[in-house]
């Protein structure tokens, strides 16, 4: 379904489920843009969130086939908006207020674009390799407790997270070569 | 975090490919992926149920509005109402009486028209 097609859903049969398509869609989007304004997960959260509440209540003034650029400005707004306000509130300036809360892991453009392009190159393995993916390193499971949780030899899954490593390296790779 | 999934890795080599990524960053740049998914999974379900939250008191705000307008302006009438026919039958009928009767009937014809003038079923 495109997003007019859900958005008419939402408007004209009041489907509200398809708004949940919706931020399933674009949240990574507008997640992305308020962090590299913010750079600060908690507050780019905290800016997705607003992002969707304001578009679910103007939805019906939206005009055209896709939201992402729609949402995008939404996100950037409200994302400056919130600078401003957390200025005025704490009288920091600018630069020091994403600093001032994030003592790890620096925000920079080369990284966010590098989680992106990974985002997709996951996003794109067949289900199977991202649950072994996900098992292992964001469940941290040894290779052998992997092998016990899909049913496979730990040789196996050994094997298998070596092509699936290598098979993301290569994707991360023409990623950057298309971008060149 | 990922300090023991990076240990137990298939490939030994740690060095920098040709585009400058180790395999302790890769495992990393993984792992944080992985996490930014699964917060962002989270954070959709919070998105989904805030605008789910707003939407029913939305529609309690309408029901209280339609509830206000259709019960609230006659009940409002009928008190000024019977509040005028007491005290008139209380004074009796004098050009005091008589002028603030005038007086509270036509302020309140105005308001019940422009009340319902300014009714719109969108607003509601």
């Amino acid at each position: 379904m495109t997003d007019r097609e859900l958005v008419e859903e939402i408007l004209t049969h009041g489907h509200r489920e398809a708004f949940g398509q919706i931020v399933a869609r674009h949240t990574s989007l507008v997640f992305s843009r308020a962090i590299g304004i913010l750079h600060d997960e908690a507050e780019a959260a905290e800016v997705t969130q607003q992002t969707f509440v304001r578009a679910y209540e103007n939805l019906a003034s939206w005009r055209g086939e896709n939201l992402a650029p729609w949402l995008a400005t939404i996100a950037s707004y409200t994302a400056l908006k919130n600078i401003d306000r957390l200025r005025r509130h704490r009288h920091v300036s600018l630069s020091e207020t994403p600093q001032a809360e994030r003592p790890e892991e620096p925000y920079s453009d080369e990284r966010e674009r590098r989680l992106q392009q990974m985002e997709q190159a996951i996003a794109e393995l067949p289900e199977a390799d991202r649950k072994i993916l996900t098992l292992h390193y964001y469940e941290q499971l040894s290779t052998a407790e992997v092998a016990r949780r899909t049913g496979l030899s730990q040789a196996n899954v050994l094997v298998r997270l070596h092509r699936i490593r290598q098979r993301l390296k290569e994707k991360l790779k023409n990623h950057e070569s298309e971008r060149d | 975090m990922n300090q023991n999934v990076t240990n137990q890795m298939p490939c030994p080599a740690s060095e920098p490919d040709e585009r400058g990524m180790s395999d302790e960053a890769l495992s990393e740049l993984i792992s944080r992926t992985l996490e930014r998914q699964q917060m962002l999974a989270e954070l959709q379900q919070v998105i989904v149920q805030d605008v789910e939250k707003r939407v029913r008191r939305q529609w309690i705000r309408r029901v209280a509005r339609v509830l206000a307008f259709s019960f609230g302006l006659p009940a409002v009438l009928l008190v000024v109402g019977l509040g005028l026919y007491h005290y008139v039958s209380h004074v009796g009928l004098t050009t005091f009486s008589a002028a603030a009767l005038l007086f509270a009937t036509l302020t309140m014809l105005y308001a019940a028209r422009e009340a319902l003038r300014n009714f719109s079923p969108d607003e509601v």
